[in-house]
C-alpha cells in the first residue's frame, strides 16, 4: 500500500496550478524578498560552506524516511509543535528575508533543547537595513545572525523598526542568540533541500515566484512524490498554524540557507 | 511617599550549607539608605554593580537576589556572600531600586515557584511593556513576607550596600538618567562606600541574618534543585551536526520519545528545565548556565567518535557511543533515570 503523508487540517497546497491570487499575503501583511539585489553569488559567502555532497540522501530512501519520521513524530514540524514554538508574524514590514532565518534559528534552539525563545526578526533586520522597511534575501539575514545574533521578542518586538530598541544592552544580549554553523544550498536543488529536512535541519528558502522567504520544515510524500512543508511568517492564522505545502516547481527555492548550530544559552 | 529600605538577602550555597562556612574577608560598610520615589508611574528596575569588578558578580552565584516592590519607589539594600575565585567567600552588597506602578491586580497567590523561575520571570517580563506584571506582583507579596522576617532580625544601624545594574528596556541615556537620580539620593544619605574590616560584631549580626534568611526563604519558596556544577541525571547527545549520520542515528538524535522520557526523568537545571541537550561538538556554551559549562568542560576532552551519549548520574560521568537504535537508547537511559 502506497504511503501518503497526513497533512495538518488547515494546510493549503500550493503547486503549479495554484492561481497567483491564492498565494498573496493576507491584508495588512507583506513579503519582502529582493533576490535581484543579492551581492554574493552561491558559494562565495564567507563562513557558509556549500551543502556537502556526502550529506545527500538517495531519492530511493525518501519515502521510507518521511514515513518513519511522521510515524515517530520526529520531523521538524512535530518537534516545533511539541515545543510550543509559534510561527512568526512579520505584520506589515517587508522582512520575510529575516523572518525565515529567524524561525530557523528558533527551531535549531528547540532541537538543541535550549529554552524555547521567540526571537525578534526586527532586531536583526532593522539593523541590517538601518531601520528602513525594505526587502532583502535570506543569506544576507543569516549572515547577520551568525555575526551579531538577535534578541528575544520580549526585549525587541518582532516587527518594530524602532531605534529606541537599539541599545547597548540589546547588542550585548544578541550575542547569546547567534547561529554558529550554517550552510548554503544550491539554488533550486530539490535533493539538497530534502536531504537537509530529512536530517532535521531547517532551511530558510527564498522564492522568486512568490517574492517571499519562508522556513522549509519537512519533506512530505504526496501522490507518489516529495513535497515540502513550509512555515510562513504571516501569523498563526495562515495555513495550519503557519504550515502549508509547496510542491512541483513552486517548492524550488532560489535562495536557501540552513543553520544547524546555535549558541547554547 | 518615603519608605525605608529593606535588607533582603537570598543566599544559596554558602548559607545553605553545601559549602564550608563562608569566611568573610572584607566588606563595604555604610549606613542604611533611605530613598524616595522620583518617578512614580515609571518602572525602573535598576541593579547596578558599579562597585564590583565585572568578573566577581556572577561567579559561582553563591548569592542570588531578587527584590521587588509595590507601587512606590523603594530601594532595597541587599547583602550576600559570594564566592570569588581569588578571594574565596567575600561579602558583597547590592542596592536594588524599583519604581513605578503595578498592574491592575495580581490575583490570588499561586503555589510558590522556584527562586530561579521567579528570577527568570522577573528578568524577562515587561521589557517592552515597561509595567509590573501580575506574576511579579505575586512575587512581590512573597518577597515582602521574606523581607519582613529578615528586617525584624536586623540591626538597622549597620547595613551594607550596594550595587546597581540595568535591566529592562532602558536606552543608555535613560540608564544614565536613572543612575543620576539614585546617585543624588545616595549622596544625601550616606558617604561614598569604602572598604572597612568586618568586625566581629558585624559578623555576628550578619550571621544571624543569614541563618534567618535561610529559614525565611525556605519557608516561602519551593524546594530548590541541589546546587553544584553537576548533579542528578543529566544527558547530552553530542554530534557533528554537519556529519553524515546514519538514518538510525538521526532517529535517535531527533527522537521525541527520548525527549519525552528525558523531560520527565532528567534532573532540573538551575532554571528548572530538564537537564538534557543535543549539542554539536563545537557548540558555544559561553552563555549557558554555569552547571552546563562546567559539565561540558569536563566532558569535551573525553569525546571520541561521534555521535556520543554523555550521562551524568550518581555513578559519575560516562561518555558512551550512541546505542544502535532509538529503542535501545531509551532502554539504556532507563537504567539511569528509571522507568
Amino acid at each position: 500500500m502506497s504511503f501518503t503523508s497526513q497533512l495538518y487540517p488547515g494546510e493549503a497546497i500550493f503547486d503549479d496550478s495554484t492561481p497567483e491570487h491564492a498565494t498573496l499575503p493576507p491584508a495588512g501583511t507583506t513579503r519582502g524578498l529582493m533576490l535581484d539585489r543579492r551581492t554574493t553569488p552561491f558559494g562565495q559567502m564567507v563562513g557558509a560552506p556549500p551543502f556537502p555532497q556526502e550529506l545527500l540522501i538517495p531519492r530511493g530512501e525518501w519515502q521510507a524516511r518521511i514515513q518513519e519520521m511522521e510515524e515517530r513524530k520526529s520531523n521538524i514540524s512535530s518537534i516545533s509543535i511539541a515545543a510550543g514554538l509559534p510561527c512568526k508574524d512579520q505584520d506589515g514590514i517587508p522582512y520575510c528575508w529575516i523572518f525565515g532565518p529567524t524561525h530557523c534559528a528558533e527551531i535549531v534552539r528547540v532541537i538543541q533543547n535550549q529554552p524555547m525563545v521567540e526571537l525578534s526578526a526586527a532586531s536583526a533586520g532593522a539593523l541590517i537595513k538601518n531601520f528602513r522597511a525594505e526587502g532583502g534575501w535570506g543569506e544576507e539575514g543569516l549572515a547577520w545572525l551568525v555575526e551579531h545574533g538577535q534578541v528575544p521578542t520580549s526585549t525587541w518586538p518582532e516587527n518594530k523598526l524602532d531605534r529606541r530598541y537599539a541599545t547597548a544592552e540589546n547588542k550585548q544580549l544578541a550575542l547569546q542568540y547567534r547561529v554558529t554553523e550554517w550552510m548554503e544550498l544550491r539554488p533550486r536543488n530539490t535533493d539538497e533541500l530534502v536531504s537537509c529536512l530529512l536530517r532535521r535541519i531547517p532551511v530558510a528558502g527564498g522564492y522568486n515566484w512568490w517574492s517571499h522567504e519562508i522556513t522549509n520544515c519537512d519533506a512530505v510524500w504526496l501522490d507518489g512524490d516529495v513535497s515540502i512543508r513550509i512555515r510562513n511568517s504571516w501569523s498563526m492564522s495562515w495555513g495550519d498554524k503557519g504550515f502549508s505545502i509547496l510542491r512541483g516547481s513552486k517548492m524550488l527555492a532560489d535562495d536557501a540557507v540552513a543553520p544547524h548550530v546555535a549558541t547554547a544559552s | 511617599m518615603k519608605r525605608l529600605a529593606f535588607l533582603i538577602l537570598l543566599c544559596t550555597g554558602a548559607a545553605w550549607g553545601q559549602s564550608p562556612s563562608p569566611q568573610i574577608v572584607n566588606a563595604k560598610v555604610g549606613k542604611q539608605a533611605v530613598l524616595q520615589s522620583k518617578a512614580v508611574g515609571e518602572v525602573a528596575w535598576v541593579w547596578d554593580r558599579r562597585y564590583l569588578p565585572e568578573d566577581q558578580v556572577y561567579h559561582d552565584k553563591a548569592a542570588k537576589t531578587l527584590v521587588v516592590t509595590s507601587g512606590h519607589a523603594v530601594t532595597f539594600l541587599v547583602t550576600a556572600v559570594e564566592h570569588q575565585p581569588t578571594k574565596g567567600f567575600v561579602q558583597v552588597e547590592y542596592l536594588v531600586t524599583f519604581t513605578g506602578g503595578p498592574g491592575p491586580g495580581p490575583g490570588p497567590d499561586p503555589v510558590p515557584d522556584s527562586l530561579e523561575a521567579r528570577m527568570k520571570r522577573a528578568y524577562e517580563a515587561d521589557k517592552a511593556a515597561g509595567k509590573v506584571t501580575d506574576a511579579q506582583m505575586r512575587d512581590i507579596r512573597d518577597l515582602f513576607k521574606v523581607a519582613d522576617q529578615i528586617v525584624a532580625k536586623l540591626d538597622s544601624t549597620n547595613h551594607l550596600y550596594m550595587t546597581l545594574d540595568m535591566y529592562f528596556k532602558f536606552s543608555a541615556s535613560k540608564v544614565d538618567q536613572v543612575r543620576k537620580v539614585i546617585d543624588t539620593h545616595l549622596a544625601g544619605v550616606h558617604p561614598p562606600t569604602k572598604d572597612v574590616p568586618l568586625t566581629e560584631e558585624l559578623k555576628k549580626a550578619f550571621g544571624v541574618a543569614f541563618s534567618e534568611l535561610a529559614k525565611a526563604v525556605e519557608a516561602c519558596l519551593a524546594p530548590q534543585p541541589p546546587p553544584g556544577p553537576v548533579s542528578g541525571f543529566r544527558v547530552i547527545f553530542v554530534s557533528e551536526s554537519s556529519a553524515n549520520h546514519t538514518r538510525e542515528q538521526l532517529n535517535i538524535l531527533s527522537s521525541t520519545a527520548i525527549a519525552g522520557y528525558l523531560n520527565a526523568k532528567a534532573s532540573k537545571d538551575e532554571k528548572g528545565r530538564p537537564a538534557w541537550r543535543r549539542w554539536d561538538k563545537d557548540v558555544d556554551v559561553t552563555n549557558e548556565l554555569e552547571s552546563w559549562k562546567v559539565f561540558w568542560t569536563n566532558v569535551k576532552p573525553k569525546l571520541g567518535t561521534l555521535p556520543m551519549l554523555v550521562i551524568s548520574s550518581d555513578r559519575g560521568i560516562e561518555v558512551l557511543p550512541l546505542p544502535a537504535t532509538e529503542a535501545d537508547t531509551l532502554t539504556f537511559l532507563k537504567r539511569y533515570g528509571g522507568q
